[in-house]
């Protein structure tokens, strides 16, 4: 009887949490109530009773989490956090390779090395991603060349373009990977360096 | 603490609070919400998981799951070296920093 009691009780109680909790932005409130389920579970029935007299009120809880995600945080300080920097940064690691070709794309690896708004990973990720994009593509080509060097061509010439060289072609779709590649990590750059910068709200 | 002044020297101080006692033993959720309620640094286990996001986002800390006992597995976290270093940072800064107000404001 004490087991069905404690577990209704536990149960309610996960469910008001659940309701308070809607208000409070994933993955947090998902951290929050998955804290909470596991020690009530993790309990014995007397145990768990007591403890959710000591948790309080759910929507105490669900009102500091909200309250800690408002009050100012922490941010990237120091030499390049600025929003300034972080833009700069990115500018020229996605159109700088173009004005100035390589050069510019040099420089802004020189400033995202340089700057406070991103970890060692991140900068890792940042610099290797386009020239790792590249490198398979050429190392597709490489392998497509291998394969269909000993097989008769098609006859219809079906699978190639007639008008450029097959080292053209993988020239052109490596430029274009890059290019992709590129915009796609500077935009993933920019989110993260004024988000640490506190230029814009985080999750 | 007074009442004005303990919010923000608690919040500068809690993640610290954290990685000090997850690098003596593993810890839970519970337990850590549980040891810095007592010392009055957070009021809620709503206060903790902000705190405990924060420290994983920044690889300050990580979480693993252990079997202990009867019950489901519980989240335990753990410092990285990354936090163990930040960590013994502010063990530094934080005896310089309370000698140097001693200094200015007096102790009674």
């Amino acid at each position: 009887m004490e087991s069905d009691r404690t577990s209704t009780a536990v149960s309610d109680y996960l469910r008001r949490l659940d309701e308070e909790l809607e208000r409070v932005p994933e993955p947090l409130a998902s951290q929050i109530r998955e804290g909470v389920a596991e020690e009530l579970r993790s309990v014995s029935d007397e145990d768990a009773l007591t403890r959710i007299e000591q948790l309080g009120d759910p929507a105490h809880i669900a009102a500091e989490a909200s309250s800690d995600l408002t009050a100012p945080t922490p941010t990237a300080n120091g030499r390049g956090s600025s929003r300034a920097y972080v833009a700069a940064t990115v500018a020229l690691l996605t159109v700088g390779g173009l004005i100035f070709p390589i050069l510019g794309w040099i420089v802004g690896l020189i400033l995202l090395w340089s700057g406070a708004a991103w970890k060692t990973y991140e900068k890792v990720i940042a610099t290797l991603s386009p020239l790792i994009a590249v490198g398979l593509i050429y190392a597709m080509f490489w392998l497509f060349s291998l394969s269909s060097s000993g097989s008769e061509p098609a006859p219809d010439n079906s699978g190639s373009n007639p008008l450029l060289p097959a080292s053209t072609f993988a020239h052109w779709n490596a430029l274009i990977v890059a290019v992709v590649v590129n915009v796609a990590v500077a935009a993933w750059l920019l989110i993260v360096g004024l988000r640490r910068t506190g230029h814009i709200e985080p999750r | 603490m007074t009442a004005e002044l303990s919010p923000q020297l608690r919040k500068g101080v809690v993640e610290y609070c954290v990685l000090g006692l997850i690098s003596t033993r593993p810890m839970y959720g519970w337990e850590l919400a549980d040891q810095l309620q007592t010392a009055g640094l957070i009021s809620s286990i709503g206060t903790l998981y902000p705190v405990l996001s924060r420290l994983r986002e920044r690889g300050d800390i990580t979480m693993t799951e252990l079997q202990q006992g009867p019950g489901p597995a519980r989240k335990y976290y753990v410092p990285t070296k990354t936090g163990a270093q930040r960590l013994s940072t502010f063990r530094a800064d934080w005896g310089q920093l309370v000698h140097q107000i001693n200094l200015i404001v007096g102790e009674e």
